[in-house]
């Protein structure tokens, strides 16, 4: 559904990003992880055209989509959430939700709220709602706009256990309605309860790949987390 | 009766009154109050249309003034030739349109930059007008032939008509989903874009809206004064006016830059006599203290107005990009 093919970013002489390649099949949760500064927010940010790659290519659903815009992309299925949230804040969380492109009438739109456990909050100014709640509503944007796949920068990144735990059902009955997912996240079990495959970035290159226990007991990413043993 | 008929009733009520009065007050007031009441209407269409890109968009615009000259030049050359008035309203409307392309590349920048680059496009176009000579008599100023009649009931009511037709406009617009995302890009751009807003679509639509509204008012405005000159109709002044207004009265609302005319006016009418330079000052002191203390605008007192109804008629609005 997602290949990425040798993409690679530099910014002044440093590669974010180098040569890295991807494959997301229809359905799957792919865990990207990796140390700070491994590229994988860059390379969120190349695949949903917020950023140009000096080389390489993405195709989604067997299309090119390398260099597109945003919205063209987000027009295709493509969808991502932000590490730090950006609600429309000044707008209630109804009105958040009839920003994007769908011809969803108001009580479906709710139905997404219900989902999401938003209901209540329907009427509320979104700068407003507690922090989790916000996170909920951006994940709310794009879920109402029929996504195909969403990639997730750190959703559970501040959240507490119990909120974590919420998300992981969350974003299972996400992926249950057959919505592809990539996540990017620092919270190991988070990762390994969700992803079906996990691919360890680090210094913007792939170092590993392949299932959770398999990774996670990879040399080469202990390293890499680590550092080298003395 | 719920209470929701009450209030739907009795703001019926109001419009139909205000209505009434505004369609009959050239018939009972005198000269003085009829041209208070043209200027004021000619302040509610600008300070409307400049609230669209300039608040709803939240696209900071002092280059409004730009398309509201171009009206007015485009009117005076069209008089010239005999060209019907309404023609030639439509005509510096699209002149107005036009130019506004022009700002089409300065959407890449925001906030303080765009703000700047549209002043420099007000005085690029003021410049076009003082040295374009053999079309716009430059300095000399243009003698608009066939002004309307001074006194004639006919300039009241086109101007009304003008000013009704441009609220409909703003109405539609911010209880739109397309107002909506203009809101939403306003408040984060990136944000908007990644949902599959087409950002600077968007604010090319809404500027050229805007542009083609100032023009025709432009367009009114020479007719109605009969001459014009680069310094009077491509002055900044007008920008700041809409700018004021939009303000004082509550940016991105449909009532504030109403509400900001309607001070305004009463503002300059009351000092006009007896210290014309004082308004100045009371205008200046209100836009401090409103920026500072209260910036969600007068409006903000009846909020009830100021909310737009979300629930209601978002529903029905069309959904296509």
């Amino acid at each position: 559904m997602l290949e990425v093919n040798g993409v690679s970013k530099s910014f002044r002489g440093l590669k974010a990003v180098n040569q890295v390649s991807l494959n997301v099949g229809k359905g799957e949760i792919l865990g990207l992880i990796g140390p700070n500064g491994a590229g994988k927010t860059t390379l969120f940010n190349i695949i949903a055209g917020r950023i140009k790659p000096d080389e390489g290519q993405v195709r989604f659903d067997g299309e090119v989509i390398t260099g597109l815009a945003p919205n063209i992309i987000a027009s295709k299925g493509l969808h991502r959430t932000h590490q730090i949230v950006k609600p429309f804040g000044e707008m209630t969380v109804l009105e958040n939700m009839l920003v994007p492109f769908h011809d969803k009438s108001s009580s479906e739109v709710m139905e997404v709220l219900d989902f999401l456990g938003l209901k209540g909050n329907a009427d509320d100014l979104a700068r407003n709602l507690t922090f989790p709640s916000q996170k909920k509503l951006e994940l709310g944007r794009v879920l109402v706009s029929n996504p195909k796949l969403i990639l997730l920068d750190e959703i559970a990144s501040g959240l507490n256990p119990s909120e974590i735990v919420e998300y992981i059902d969350l974003i299972k009955r996400i992926n249950a309605q057959g919505i592809t997912i990539v996540l990017v996240e620092h919270i190991m079990h988070f990762v390994k309860e969700l992803s079906h495959r996990v691919m360890v970035m680090d210094l913007g290159r792939k170092i590993a790949e392949g299932s959770p226990e398999q990774v996670l007991a990879d040399p080469a990413v202990l390293t890499a987390y680590l550092g080298e043993e003395a | 009766m719920t209470s929701q008929d009450r209030f739907v009733k009795g703001r019926l009520l109001v419009l139909i009154l205000v209505a009434a009065v505004v369609l009959t007050l050239p018939l009972y007031a005198n000269t003085y109050f009829t041209k208070i009441a043209i200027n004021l209407a000619i302040l509610v269409a600008l300070a409307s249309s400049w609230n669209l890109i300039g608040g709803v968009a939240g696209q900071l615009s002092f280059g409004h003034a730009a398309f509201f000259g171009t009206g007015a030049y485009v009117l005076a050359i069209c008089a010239d030739h005999q060209i019907p008035d309404v023609v030639s309203f439509v005509l510096g409307g699209l002149a107005a349109v036009v130019l506004s392309l022009v700002a089409y590349p300065t959407f890449r920048t925001k906030g303080t930059y765009f703000a700047i680059i549209t002043i420099a496009f007000l005085e690029s176009t003021r410049l076009i007008a003082v040295n374009w000579e053999s079309v716009t008599h430059g300095n000399s100023g243009y003698i608009v032939s066939d002004p309307y009649m001074p006194n004639a009931l006919l300039p009241y009511y086109v101007i009304i008509g003008i000013a009704v037709a441009v609220l409909i406009v703003s109405w539609c617009v911010i209880n739109s989903r397309f107002g909506l995302r203009l809101k939403a890009l306003s408040q984060d751009e990136h944000a908007a874009e990644d949902i599959g807003v087409s950002v600077r679509k968007y604010k090319m639509v809404t500027l050229a809206l805007s542009a083609f509204m100032c023009g025709v008012v432009g367009a009114y405005y020479s007719k109605y004064i009969g001459f014009i000159d680069p310094e009077s109709v491509f002055s900044i002044r007008w920008s700041f006016d809409m700018i004021m207004m939009s303000i004082i009265g509550g940016l991105g609302t449909f009532w504030g830059p109403v509400l900001g005319a309607l001070v305004l006016t009463f503002i300059s009418e009351l000092f006009r006599i007896t210290m014309p330079s004082l308004s100045l000052m009371v205008y200046g002191a209100l836009m401090m203290v409103m920026i500072v203390f209260w910036q969600k605008g007068l409006i903000s007192i009846f909020s009830r107005f100021a909310q737009p109804c979300a629930r209601q008629g978002l529903d029905q609005q069309s959904n296509k990009q």
